[in-house]
């Protein structure tokens, strides 16, 4: 079960990254304008993403390609891992920071952005479960949970990152379409 | 007529059934959890009751006595009587018997069950009769005790010693008369047979197997011959344990009890003092060593460790590892832990891929892992237990603790290790161990130094006038003799003159042997006395080489005919003092190399030096008339040969690599694991469990032991490690920076997901 959980978070991650490419395919006829580039500091907003979706796939290739093998993530690659995540947690929260505006549900949000509710909903969706796949490590860490928690902080942070991955793709895919009705 | 039928059928169901009782042996247990006692009459190995008032008493057997209700075929085949048990049977190494020579610096890993770097009875030409008086002191019988074919060893005194049985109350005697270190000598004595009667204390026995004839036999009776000396064994038992029908009370526990365990399965820490010592946790709770190394009448003794269960023992063994009681076996799942009172671990905050590399063991048992391991002794390889006047105890083999190795589960476990230390052949890079009385005659001289020095020195102490007992002061260090034939040192007084000298040890300081004197004048009559002495007694040394002369100036003195007589020397001799003259050559009381031998090996574990190993290598050559490459030493992880040009160099070998087993007692409490002080007990740049230093000993003093790093025994990168240890050092700030981000990432979400909430309660109440 676990390996063929692994097997969809490794699909999920490499149609995320072809998402990714549509998205940036879309940002070049783009050229920046329209109700979707509202931020202050777009190009600062760029480099936060990419960083963001860079070390995000690395973390989903380096955890289900383990998993995948049947084997516990150690040695350079839990290093790499561990990394990636401090990266992506940096920069998820400025990215979030940075966006958080764009995917409100106020009134007059709705005046400000191309987004469609279902996407805004999405995207809090992938925000509250990414604070789960960070937090819990982060609680794995700390000397609170015992060995059979410490069991289920694993497997939660696996399925987190699952289904982090399943949003991350639909959601970076919805960006591109966006983009591109701009374009239009 | 249908009565008499209904009373046939029950008559054959009642005999069915009374038969179906009468099946069930003695042996099995009925369920009343009662030990019964054993009030029984004790019978010799022709099966005939003992009279302890008849006249030359047989001592008792195990196998007539115990065996009519308890299968002695079943039982002998257990691992504990089975020392050639099949590896494949049992998994985990087990500790190895080591054959210890200290005299020849011999100390070869044995075991009959095949694991690595150990070698097999068989492969060092060892019988079954020589297996069983070199360890028989720790092995409670069967086995080696009891051989198949009593003449396969035409040096075997089976007939005179009798067979050494699987001893039952070797473990389960719960009388305060059970004395396994009696056993231990009547084995040394070859009292085979007496041994078991003694131990167990129903009567005394005298005599000595050994040193009667070998065509003496049981029915014989005394020697008329000798009293003293050649004495038979006998044995005369206490007759207040019986009682009128003959019948001792054989006091017993089905589980044995823990100090019978100990007597062969002690480990202690060389130089530790009783009262240091804390045992297991588990014993401190009251928990004994039967409580979960538990068995069946097979006698296939559950070991308590994770896979035992592949290795043939039933499903339930499991429940009795440290998993099994604490977290619950997979068979009996986590709803079978707490078995005798185990609690849960805690754990908290150890990532669960601990508990699938490491062994429980690895950070609760045996000592906290130091810098360098630490040199310990255990009851079988360095004889302890043995009590008496004299100490049975041997330095070698020098056996180290805790060495953390993978097990073959993959798991990471500590390991008790010891290096093989043994004279080889050597052919096309095979080495084959040469068994210590092959080369005790090429090493007379050579590795019997401190001998020679001690015999020197006991032969001076006949000079009965001398005003002190004869010492060697050798490099600001006085050489006295033991008791043992060997020496020991002390330092010398500060005012004493350097360099070597012979002196007496008097109540003045230290003086030398002769009173100094002119030899141009006439010899006083008081210092040629001395001088006459001290040349008598170091005449009365059986291994002297030649005449004892005394060399003073370009004068020789000699003793003739019970005086001493002065010749000039044609030329100013090189030596001077006493010395010995053979063949008109004047030689030192002991060679350079003998008093270096001593001055580096006395007070020491270690027993050889290098200038000894290489001297014998060459002696082994000129006495089997070979080349030196065809003999080589092996000590301290490396293999010693002579290069072309003589030289000693030290190479790796797979001959010299170490034997292992692991370790799981003692257990620490909780509070001392590995990882009660945090993450970094393991996960520093310099924790020892990683970069501790392992070196390898022996009996060779040399520098060029092999020396290595712990995490080289794991199989783990060191670099790795290395790097994993210090992202330890900024693991606090990482943990603090992602609670920061995981905080603020709540806190946005909050701030924008909440109106979205509050919009959709509005559009219910109509205000949206």
């Amino acid at each position: 079960m676990l390996q063929l959980l692994s097997a969809l978070g490794l699909l999920g991650t490499m149609l995320f990254v072809l998402a990714c490419f549509r998205v940036r395919q879309a940002s070049r006829a783009w050229a920046g304008s329209g109700p979707a580039a509202t931020g202050r500091f777009p190009r600062c907003e760029q480099l936060l993403l990419w960083c963001a979706s860079a070390s995000f796939t690395a973390l989903a290739l380096s955890g289900f390609t383990v998993r995948l093998r049947d084997e516990a993530l150690t040695g350079y690659l839990l290093l790499l891992h561990v990394c990636c995540g401090a990266v992506l947690a940096a920069t998820f929260t400025l990215a979030l920071l940075v966006m958080a505006a764009r995917f409100g549900f106020e009134a007059e949000a709705k005046t400000r952005t191309a987004y469609s509710w279902l996407h805004r909903l999405g995207f809090w969706w992938f925000a509250a479960i990414l604070i789960g796949v960070i937090a819990t490590p982060l609680v794995a860490m700390l000397p609170l949970a015992g060995t059979h928690d410490q069991e289920l902080l694993v497997a939660l942070h696996r399925l987190l990152a699952l289904a982090a991955v399943v949003l991350a793709m639909l959601l970076t895919r919805a960006e591109a379409r966006v983009r591109a009705s701009l374009r239009g | 007529m249908k009565s008499r039928l209904a009373a046939g059928v029950l008559s054959l169901l009642a005999a069915a059934a009374l038969r179906q009782g009468c099946l069930l042996s003695a042996a099995e247990w009925d369920g009343n959890r009662t030990t019964p006692v054993h009030l029984l009459p004790l019978v010799d190995e022709a099966g005939e009751a003992i009279v302890p008032a008849a006249p030359r008493p047989m001592p008792f057997s195990a196998r007539q006595t115990c065996g009519p209700c308890h299968d002695y075929g079943t039982v002998a085949g257990g691992f504990h009587f089975r020392p050639d048990t099949p590896a494949k049977e049992m998994t985990r190494p087990v500790e190895p018997w080591f054959w210890v020579d200290s005299a020849t610096g011999t100390q070869v890993p044995v075991s009959g069950h095949g694991w690595p770097h150990t070698w097999s009875p068989a492969e060092l030409g060892l019988t079954e009769w020589q297996s069983t008086r070199l360890w028989g002191r720790h092995f409670p019988g069967g086995g080696w005790g009891e051989p198949a074919d009593e003449l396969a060893d035409p040096e075997a005194r089976w007939d005179v010693s009798g067979k050494v049985e699987a001893n039952c109350l070797a473990c389960h005697g719960a009388s305060p008369h059970q004395d396994p270190s009696e056993w231990a000598k009547q084995i040394a004595r070859e009292n085979f047979r007496w041994a078991a009667t003694a131990a167990a204390g129903f009567g005394e026995v005298g005599g000595m197997a050994s040193r009667v004839h070998e065509s003496w036999r049981l029915l014989d009776g005394p020697n008329p011959d000798d009293h003293l000396y050649a004495v038979p064994p006998y044995i005369e038992y206490d007759a207040d344990q019986f009682d009128r029908k003959h019948r001792v009370l054989v006091e017993v526990s089905h589980r044995a009890p823990d100090r019978n365990c100990l007597f062969c399965h002690s480990t202690t820490a060389v130089n530790a003092e009783r009262w240091e010592t804390d045992g297991d946790v588990h014993s401190r709770a009251g928990i004994q060593c039967a409580d979960c190394h538990r068995n069946g009448l097979d006698h296939r003794i559950i070991r308590g460790y994770d896979g035992e269960v592949s290795a043939g023992q039933s499903g339930s063994a499991a429940d009795f590892s440290c998993r099994g009681c604490h977290l619950g076996s997979a068979q009996a799942d986590a709803a079978g832990a707490g078995r005798l009172g185990a609690p849960r671990p805690q754990h908290r905050g150890l990532p669960p891929i601990h508990l699938e590399s490491l062994s429980c063991t690895a950070c609760h048992s045996g000592p906290r892992p130091a810098t360098t391991p630490r040199q310990v002794r255990t009851a079988r390889a360095n004889r302890l237990g043995i009590h008496g006047r004299a100490q049975w105890l041997t330095d070698a083999p020098q056996i180290i603790e805790p060495v953390f190795m993978k097990t073959s589960d993959g798991r990471i476990a500590p390991h008790r290790v010891a290096w093989p230390a043994f004279w080889a052949r050597v052919e096309d890079d095979h080495v084959t161990p040469m068994r210590p009385e092959a080369v005790d005659l090429a090493a007379k001289g050579i590795l019997d130094v401190q001998q020679q020095l001690a015999g020197i020195l006991l032969a001076l102490r006949n000079d009965t006038e001398a005003p002190g007992p004869a010492v060697l002061v050798m490099g600001g260090v006085v050489y006295t003799p033991t008791v043992d034939g060997r020496v020991e040192a002390r330092q010398a007084p500060p005012e004493s003159a350097p360099g070597c000298w012979w002196a007496r040890d008097s109540k003045e300081g230290l003086l030398p042997l002769v009173p100094p004197f002119d030899p141009a004048a006439d010899l006083d009559p008081a210092v040629a006395a001395r001088v006459l002495a001290t040349l008598q007694s170091l005449a009365l040394w059986s291994d002297a080489p030649g005449e004892p002369v005394l060399v003073v100036g370009q004068t020789c003195y000699a003793v003739a005919n019970a005086a001493v007589t002065p010749t000039p020397l044609a030329t100013p001799p090189a030596l001077s003092g006493c010395l010995w003259q053979k063949d008109g050559q004047l030689l030192p009381l002991l060679p350079d190399f003998a008093l270096a031998a001593v001055a580096e090996t006395t007070g020491r574990h270690e027993t050889l030096t290098e200038a000894q190993v290489a001297r014998l290598l060459q002696a082994l050559a000129q006495q089997e008339q070979k080349p030196t490459s065809a003999f080589a030493y092996i000590s301290s992880g490396k293999l010693f040969r002579l290069t072309a040009n003589g030289q000693l160099e030290a190479v790796d070998h797979e001959a010299a690599d170490p034997c292992s087993w692991p370790l799981a007692h003692d257990v620490r409490p909780a509070t001392q694991a590995l990882g009660s002080g945090g993450c970094t007990d393991c996960h520093a740049p310099d924790a020892p469990i990683l970069f501790g230093t392992v070196t390898a000993k022996g009996p060779l003093v040399t520098s060029r032991q092999a020396v290595s790093r712990m995490h080289h025994w794991h199989g783990l990168q060191a670099p790795f490690h290395r790097l994993f240890a210090w992202t330890f050092v900024t693991r606090p700030v990482f943990k603090v920076a992602l609670a920061v981000a995981v905080g603020a990432m709540a806190l946005v979400v909050l701030a924008f997901v909440l109106p979205g909430v509050r919009r959709i309660a509005g559009y219910f109440t109509g205000k949206g």
